[in-house]
């Protein structure tokens, strides 16, 4: 996560400086698509291992009651 | 029905507003939300955020208004706070619940349309999302467009509050939309930029709201239901890990450093309790209540209690040792008696002052009066007019210059306080008021009133 982090500090140099008036509402919705796809696809990562990890507990717990 | 009075700060949504009727709050529902509101009532999320707490809950009033789709009478709030009173563990407790009721809208096809901190109010002890308003059908598509509010009203505040200062939430008095995130992001030490949440969402947040946009970078903006509650999920994540370790205080152990003997300590407390038990149960403000000590005293004998404390430190206290307990009858502010909130936004009049706000039966000022009167340079005439105007019973203890406490307050200032003296005091006093009782407290030469205001 942490190298995460500085690889986007380093990309955010890249992002060239404001020139006119802008809305900060417009930014912050084009901003907020770019992280929902990385954001999404961990979310979806995260929730099939839940499942997963469920399962395994589950196949576990039964067998421990049998 | 009565006429109707619009509550000064229900004017921004198109969707309804609230107002004022004979005794009764109302929320007026506009036609044109009507397809928002029955999705709301028919999709089970109504009944399932009612169910978690999530929401305030609500009954149809029949109405004479042809021009309204629906009434609302919501449950009461006892007393408003605003976000700027509330302590990390408040501000932190509104966060997670705007959260949690984002996405149990999202998964019933509604989205919140806001996420402002003033939307959340504390019942029973917890933080409660008040606006049956903010839900709207949601399309698969569109971002959430509360995103930045609530970056604004929650996640910047928390993180200033952690790596700054506590005190960095009044800056939410000067910022009715919430802290600006650049300027979370120029405050934040350079170490918030390797915690992954605060670098997404707020730091590289703030640089994107600089960059060139177009309307058509704005219309392709799309964003599908997993990406949203991938949002959502990062935003909880990151505000879970916020802990408030930012514990310096300088009042939180005012009880291990006080000049009571026990026998003292036992004759106040005794006091307290005969005076509240004389007292029909009502609403209390406990004053410089610290704590909390005495305002669990008044809540277990049937007070509803708000306590206010300018040390953030002590609001966190009670606050935690309240929600550890489940005491439900004790709001905990963090609010300076001597400068309390103002109103703030549009025409000063869109949050109210504390002054405008529901006034208590009772007020308890217990060891208070001389960090006013002494600390403060606040004269007695002024004390005694206050609490005159803010309550009809007092329970207040005067603490005299021949107390140690005072004579630490007065070691380091010229002794100007000629009027700070027991007549002095009960000359003011007892023009407002008619007294009750008059008790000492052994062993310390303070004294208890019970006053009772003249009608």
């Amino acid at each position: 996560m942490r190298k995460l982090s500085i690889l986007l500090v380093l990309l955010l140099f890249m992002i060239p400086p404001a020139s006119a008036y802008l809305d900060p509402g417009t930014g912050s919705m084009i901003w907020q698509l770019a992280i929902a796809l990385s954001l999404g696809a961990t979310y979806t990562i995260k929730v099939y291992f839940r499942r997963i990890k469920e399962k395994i507990c589950g196949f576990f717990r039964r067998e421990t009651n049998a | 029905m009565h006429e109707i009075s619009p509550v000064k700060g229900s004017f921004r949504d198109p969707s309804g507003f609230v107002f004022h009727s004979g005794t009764m709050v109302l929320r007026w529902v506009n036609k044109s939300y009507e397809g928002n509101y029955i999705h709301l009532m028919q999709s089970g999320l109504y009944d399932e955020a009612i169910r978690q707490e999530l929401l305030i809950s609500h009954v149809d009033i029949p109405d004479e208004f042809p021009e309204a789709h629906r009434i609302l009478k919501p449950e009461l709030i006892p007393f408003v706070s605003y976000p700027y009173e509330w302590c990390f563990s408040q501000l932190k407790d509104a966060a997670l619940t705007v959260l949690r009721l984002q996405r149990l809208a999202l998964v019933h096809g509604m989205t919140l349309k806001d996420s402002s901190a003033y939307n959340i109010q504390f019942l029973r002890g917890k933080p409660i999302w008040i606006d049956t308003l903010s839900f709207e059908n949601y399309d698969g598509k569109s971002p959430w467009i509360a995103y930045r509010q609530f970056c604004q009203h929650f996640l910047a505040p928390l993180a200033m509050m952690k790596w700054c200062d506590p005190r960095t939430i009044h800056l939410m008095k000067s910022n009715i939309d919430g802290i600006p995130l650049d300027m979370a992001s120029n405050l934040l030490p350079r170490k918030t930029w390797l915690n992954f949440g605060i670098l997404i969402h707020l730091h590289l947040h703030s640089r994107s709201q600089m960059e060139n946009t177009t309307i058509d970078d704005y219309r392709n903006c799309t964003v599908n239901l997993h990406q949203i509650l991938g949002l959502i999920d990062s935003l909880e994540s990151t505000i879970v890990d916020l802990s408030n370790e930012n514990k310096r205080s300088l009042w939180v152990e005012y009880y291990q450093d006080t000049n009571y003997s026990t026998e003292a300590k036992i004759s106040k407390h005794n006091l307290v309790v005969e005076y509240l038990k004389s007292l029909k149960p009502g609403t209390l403000w406990d004053i410089g209540g610290n704590i909390g000590i005495f305002t669990d005293v008044a809540a277990a004998n049937g007070f509803d209690c708000v306590l206010l404390d300018s040390d953030s430190g002590c609001i966190e206290r009670c606050y935690s040792e309240n929600k550890k307990s489940g005491e439900k009858h004790i709001l905990p502010l963090c609010i300076d008696i001597s400068n309390p909130s103002p109103g703030i936004g549009w025409n000063n009049q869109e949050r109210g002052s504390l002054s405008e706000r529901i006034r208590p039966d009772t007020i308890l000022a217990l060891a208070l009066i001389h960090h006013l009167a002494i600390g403060n340079n606040i004269p007695m005439k002024e004390l005694a007019r206050f609490f005159s105007e803010n309550c009809n019973n007092l329970i207040i203890e005067f603490v005299p210059k021949s107390d140690s406490q005072v004579k630490r307050l007065l070691m380091v200032r010229q002794d100007i306080f000629s009027d700070y003296t027991r007549r002095s005091f009960e000359y003011e006093f007892f023009g407002y008021f008619s007294i009750k009782r008059i008790d000492e407290i052994k062993e310390s030469g303070r004294i208890l009133y019970l006053m009772e205001k003249k009608e």
